[in-house]
């Protein structure tokens, strides 16, 4: 597995994993508000700093379609055929009220930690 | 994209699919060869070989049943993903085979009496959760044998893994046919190991109508190691048929071995069987003299029964051996 996100003091892969799981949810709808495939999503979450490795992305992005929160196509680009993915009108509410609720949550959390 | 690392990609898809459901397979597959794809052309350094970044990312994906298992199939039942479709047919069809046996003895249940009624129900519905609990077993065996084949994540090279079998026309995978033979063979392996009295013959000739004898009994003889290596091998094959999904040329080659030796089954059960010397200590507790003519009337239909049930089962055999080594001779003259 690529474990590239560093961490100050030893901090169990399941625990890491368990708290971006959730947050990834809110990062791949807000990513594909425009559309991309599932590489060039992993690329723009590591550059924003959310490494993510594909053996999470790529199922979670099949997940969300199968909630209706994505829909994807296939099309052939450089000679590779790739799916891209999208926000569906589903997604864009979900996104809404996600968004919403990391706000609560992060503004909780941050006088919890206090 | 260079060969080798061509082939290693194949070879990793491929085994992926294994651990996928079917209908699965082509989607995911078609999936994890553009993402591969991609990620290593973009990996890929001035001076490094495609292979080397092949391998590294290969490793990095971890083995394909964890890359199957985030799929969202993982092992988390008894019973594995690939094997459920099949499993809950089987589930639809066990109360209604066992319904069509169990009639067959509604004429032997004792009247129409609603207490024999109730009686012959009760017996339905045990051999029913029976035969499904004899199910869920043959299903979670053979999720456990796919599972112990299963190298830890530690070990995972992606080097080693096998090449995918050349594409060969096999036929199409019948799983509930193949989870029926393993079935059978189980339980005709269990009765003649160890409940060989519970086998019987029918017979109309003023004896009981239902005669729990032991084979012995009634002059046939089974060798029974033969017998054991025979359904042996058909519970190897077909298990390792449905763990790949798919038949090769070396499963169908194995089949038609598995054919020639039910043959020799049956030859040899015709060769050793002293059809007429019915056993004499099972005749003596019976209360019945050797010397009763419907001893010798037994022993002859006996014997009439076996030639007539075994001259068209040789035959149908034997064309199948036939058809079997016609396929695959000429499959192995036809580009792979």
């Amino acid at each position: 597995m690529s474990r590239t996100t560093e961490h100050p003091t030893a901090v169990p892969e399941s625990l890491a994993l368990e708290l971006r799981r959730g947050a990834l949810v809110l990062a791949a709808l807000a990513a594909l508000r425009a559309e991309q495939y599932g590489y060039s999503l992993k690329k723009f979450l590591a550059e924003a700093d959310l490494q993510v490795d594909e053996g999470t992305l790529y199922p979670l992005l099949r997940r969300l379609e199968s909630q209706e929160l994505l829909s994807s196509r296939w099309a052939i680009e450089d000679g590779r055929p790739r799916r891209y993915y999208r926000i569906t009108k589903q997604g864009e509410a979900t996104l809404a009220a996600l968004s919403g609720e990391w706000e609560q949550l992060s503004k909780a959390l941050r006088r919890v930690l206090k | 994209m260079n060969q080798d690392a061509t082939e290693l990609i194949s070879r990793y898809v491929y085994h992926v699919g294994r651990h996928l459901p079917p209908e699965r397979r082509e989607d995911v597959a078609r999936e994890l060869l553009s993402l591969i794809g991609d990620r290593v052309d973009d990996e890929l350094r001035a001076g490094e070989s495609r292979e080397a970044v092949v391998l590294r990312v290969l490793r990095e994906m971890g083995p394909p049943e964890a890359v199957a298992a985030r799929y969202g199939y993982e092992r988390r039942l008894l019973i594995g993903a690939g094997s459920l479709p099949a499993f809950f047919r089987l589930v639809k069809v066990v109360p209604v085979a066992v319904l069509a046996l169990s009639l067959l003895t509604l004429p032997y249940a004792g009247g129409l009496s609603a207490s024999a009624l109730g009686k012959w129900l009760l017996g339905y519905l045990n051999s029913v959760l029976l035969n499904l609990g004899v199910l869920v077993a043959v299903f979670v065996v053979l999720e456990r044998l796919s599972s112990l084949r299963t190298k830890p994540e530690a070990e995972f090279d992606p080097a080693k893994l096998s090449p995918a079998p050349a594409p060969f026309d096999g036929g199409k995978l019948r799983p509930v046919r193949l989870v029926i033979q393993i079935y059978l063979a189980v339980t005709i392996l269990v009765l003649f190991n160890f409940y060989p009295n519970v086998i019987g013959v029918w017979t109309n000739s003023g004896l009981p109508r239902f005669w729990a004898v032991p084979l012995s009994a009634v002059g046939i003889h089974v060798p029974l190691w033969l017998l054991n290596v025979w359904l042996a091998g058909i519970i190897m094959l077909k298990t390792e048929v449905l763990r790949q999904g798919s038949w090769t040329r070396e499963t169908r080659w194995f089949q038609v071995g598995l054919a020639a030796l039910g043959l020799a089954v049956l030859i040899a059960v015709l060769w050793s069987s002293h059809v007429g010397q019915l056993d004499a200590k099972f005749l003596a507790s019976a209360g019945i003299s050797p010397s009763d003519p419907r001893v010798a009337a037994l022993a002859r239909g006996v014997g009439r029964g076996l030639a007539l049930a075994a001259a068209p089962l040789v035959l149908l055999i034997l064309a199948g051996i036939a058809r079997g080594v016609w396929r695959l001779s000429r499959s192995a003259g036809s580009p792979a």
